[in-house]
């Protein structure tokens, strides 16, 4: 009979990586590339630079791994440094003068970013329009609340995390995010009769 | 609900519900505000859909994506430093000097036969402490003397005064400087938390 050793915790992996395992980064970043890069894609709004961007903090993060602190999460290390990223860019994008709101650049490619089993045209356009109106729903949020909708559904944090990333109380994550999930509903309350 | 409860608390954990994060508490009265209020109801049914229209939003990470993160991964300054590279050099220093102590305490013994071999060794630690006494006497002394001889340039002249003076202002400016350009590395700021944003 064989016994499957358990899954290493990310404090173990990193402590792998730094006597010598690079190979062990890319269970990491495995780890936590869909929920990053959804996160950055809910920041930024364009595919390709969320996964430049996400790339970019995965490398950060490797850096400076041996400043990681094992008392916190490495989830929530991870997610402080995108978010700084994500503001970088903003900012960045802002100084050059282009428009936050001009439609998603990757949008019409339809590929590989918003699979969909609807072949028919119909399907197709009402997944779109559904798409738009998150998106914008979203978008339309404070940024108080905007950021831990984000955090939560797309970087899928638990409330623990958010909280300590944050650096709020573990309350103020739980009436922000109810909130956020209350505007979110009024607006897009066209969508959600079954 | 009963009539002590908290409505509002109850349409929050409502909201909080699909996170799966309730207390056991929290969730069995969710359950009956739900099966008691048909706006309640609703609210949660909107909930469930609201949470799938989100879910299906969510992209796909490009094919290839970690193999090109791993392709990325920079030399990383901590394999530099890495402890154990302090060691093998501690270890080798250690092994060299022990070596040259052994061979120098094995040729003492032969010139002197009559002496045992840690009377000779005693000798070599004599003579090193006795070398090194001199040494540090030798450097002070330097130091002493380039200090006086400083002293009396700087005094001899109004502008010697000043020039030693802008020097020493000028060393303190460089300093100050690279202490704050290591502070900006990119590994530095990303350790750091989060920043207050400027977008709305």
């Amino acid at each position: 009979m064989t016994t499957e050793s358990p899954t290493p915790t990310d404090a173990e992996l990193v402590a792998e990586i730094l006597k010598g395992r690079q190979e062990c980064f890319g269970e990491l970043v495995k780890r936590y590339q869909r929920p990053l890069v959804n996160y950055l894609y809910r920041m930024l709004r364009y595919s390709e630079e969320a996964h430049d961007v996400a790339q970019e903090v995965f490398i950060k993060i490797y850096r400076a791994l041996d400043r990681y602190d094992p008392q916190y999460k490495f989830s929530t290390w991870l997610f402080r440094i995108a978010q700084n990223a994500a503001i970088d860019r903003i900012r960045k994008r802002r100084l050059r003068l282009v428009s936050m709101d001009r439609p998603t650049e990757d949008s019409d490619d339809g590929g590989w970013e918003f699979p969909s089993d609807d072949a028919d045209p119909y399907s197709h356009s009402r997944n779109r329009e559904r798409r738009d109106a998150i998106q914008q729903a979203i978008d339309g949020l404070p940024w108080e609340y905007r950021e831990l909708i984000v955090m939560r559904h797309y970087g899928e944090l638990s409330y623990q995390e958010i909280a300590q990333a944050k650096e709020m109380p573990l309350g103020t994550v739980k009436n922000k995010l109810f909130r956020g999930r209350q505007m979110l509903k009024e607006t897009l309350a066209d969508y959600l009769t079954d | 609900m009963s009539e002590h409860e908290d409505p509002a608390a109850v349409r929050e954990w409502l909201f909080l519900e699909p996170d799966g994060e309730l207390t056991s508490d929290e969730a069995a009265r969710v359950e009956v505000y739900a099966a008691a209020s048909a706006e309640g109801a609703r609210e949660r049914r909107e909930l469930a859909v609201l949470g799938r229209l989100i879910d299906d939003s969510k992209i796909q990470v490009r094919d290839g994506f970690e193999d090109e993160v791993m392709a990325s991964l920079p030399p990383a300054g901590w394999s530099a430093r890495h402890p154990r590279t302090w060691w093998v050099a501690i270890a080798a220093l250690a092994a060299l000097g022990g070596g040259a102590a052994l061979l120098t305490g094995l040729a003492a013994a032969r010139l002197e036969p009559g002496s045992p071999f840690v009377a000779a060794m005693a000798a070599v630690v004599d003579m090193v402490a006795s070398s090194m006494a001199a040494g540090a006497g030798l450097l002070g002394a330097s130091w002493k003397g380039i200090a006086l001889a400083l002293g009396d340039w700087i005094a001899a002249s109004a502008p010697n005064a000043i020039a030693f003076g802008a020097v020493v202002v000028g060393v303190n400016w460089l300093v100050w400087q690279s202490l704050r350009r290591r502070r900006r590395a990119p590994e530095a700021t990303a350790a750091r938390g989060p920043r207050k944003p400027d977008v709305e």
